[in-house]
């Protein structure tokens, strides 16, 4: 379980979070949403020290985090941003060898995400869209880490694609926690939903239960569907 | 005439500066990139040295000691300043240039700094940086003909022989020769940037 405790973060003089306190259970899918700004993706890059809170504790089980090396903790914590990160100067196969700690082949492991073996020779401008996350993902797993985070993966693809790489997590035996302002992606994938509105958790539940939110800006989102 | 003792004095001249020069220029630009601060200071007091006449540059340095006095150590010295400047800002340029995704995504996978930099930032950063050497190269090679003033050898001692004769066949003997190390030297760079980005597959 990652537990966030009581958790702030400031850049300068704005308050990016305010006081989290969450909770993300083991294997199990969570789906953050909220609105451009609302501290989304700086909770997300708290769970692996990518940013340190001003404020407050994280834990992994009775452990904080911050009593693990960052580079110790980060391999056992697998990120995907946005923009990927792919490393243009190396093929797809380079990528995942790099961080590969798995009991399964590199390419067994990257067929298990879609990616045939002559994909594994090209470097990623060679590679389509859908490709270039499902190296990144690969790569990202390489190590086998039982978390995995997820920052608008999948917001640049085309809506089949999209559904395609929804439905791979959804295949994933990891904690997940993946960051949208996709309310329809988040209800597909996400077990626990967390609505986060400037700095504030203005939900967290199951999935199911946001339906019954009496929040304006939740009914607002829940509008966007019909 | 070809004068190859005085060639091969030039091409040591220029080997050496740069050389030296990209020692110390790379890790500077590192340490730039890193801290954007010192890197401002570092670039301005290299664009303070590149605006400074050769000439003066070799005068201003000659009364000092262990570097200064006439010959060639003088003369690797000034050239070495010179040479400093484009390889530093190339350096800079090409560290900065790369994607922050990628550095971050390279972070969150556990990758240590010196990890990033051997296998992300150099990689990554070294078109810019061979174009930073090729262009010190270069002009090194037409500075360095200054260096005769102070009696450092090169192919400069033939164009200051043939100015202070005015015999244009022994300028040429000089100037001829400069000039084909300077394209030959700039070759030289264009191939080991094709192979570099045939290897290196940047988009």
């Amino acid at each position: 379980m990652i537990h966030l405790e009581q958790v702030c973060f400031r850049r300068g003089p704005s308050v990016i979070l305010d006081h989290v306190t969450l909770a993300f259970e083991n294997n199990r899918r969570t789906a953050l949403i909220g609105r451009s700004g609302s501290g989304k993706s700086t909770l997300l890059r708290l769970i692996n020290r990518l940013l340190e809170p001003t404020s407050g504790q994280i834990r992994f089980g009775q452990q904080p985090i911050d009593s693990v090396h960052p580079l110790e903790l980060r391999r056992s914590i697998g990120f995907v941003s946005q923009h990927l990160g792919l490393f243009p100067h190396w093929t797809a196969r380079q990528q995942i060898a790099r961080f590969h700690q798995h009991s399964q082949g590199v390419e067994e492991l990257a067929a298990s995400f879609g990616l045939a073996p002559q994909h594994l020779d090209r470097y990623p401008h060679q590679l389509s869209g859908g490709q270039q996350q499902r190296v990144a993902i690969a790569r990202a797993l390489a190590s086998n880490p039982p978390i995995l985070l997820l920052d608008e993966p999948f917001s640049a693809l085309d809506p089949i694609l999209r559904r395609d790489l929804q439905d791979l997590i959804l295949t994933l035996d990891k904690t997940i926690v993946f960051v949208t302002h996709d309310l329809r992606e988040a209800l597909r994938i996400g077990e626990q939903l967390v609505f986060l509105r400037n700095g504030k958790i203005a939900f967290n539940g199951p999935a199911p239960t946001l339906a019954a939110s009496e929040d304006p800006e939740i009914r607002a989102y829940l509008e966007t569907l019909r | 005439m070809m004068h190859f003792d005085l060639i091969l004095e030039h091409i040591l001249l220029v080997t050496v500066a740069v050389l030296a020069a990209a020692a110390l220029a790379i890790p500077a630009a590192i340490a730039s990139h890193r801290h954007p601060s010192l890197g401002r200071w570092v670039l301005k007091l290299a664009d303070v040295i590149q605006t400074i006449p050769s000439l003066a540059l070799f005068g201003l340095l000659l009364p000092l000691p262990l570097i200064g006095g006439i010959g060639s150590k003088l003369a690797i010295a000034v050239l070495f300043l010179y040479a400093v400047l484009p390889i530093l800002r190339n350096s800079i340029l090409g560290l900065n240039g790369i994607s922050q995704d990628i550095i971050e995504s390279a972070t969150a996978l556990g990758m240590s700094t010196g990890e990033i930099l051997r296998e992300v930032q150099l990689p990554l950063a070294a078109p810019s940086i061979l174009a930073g050497l090729r262009i010190a190269t270069v002009t090194t090679i037409g500075t360095a003909t200054v260096a005769a003033a102070i009696g450092a050898g090169g192919l400069g001692v033939l164009l200051y022989r043939g100015l202070a004769t005015v015999e244009t066949g022994l300028l040429l003997e000089g100037a001829i020769p400069a000039a084909l190390l300077a394209l030959l030297a700039d070759q030289a760079f264009q191939w080991i940037e094709d192979k570099f980005s045939n290897s290196a597959q940047q988009p």
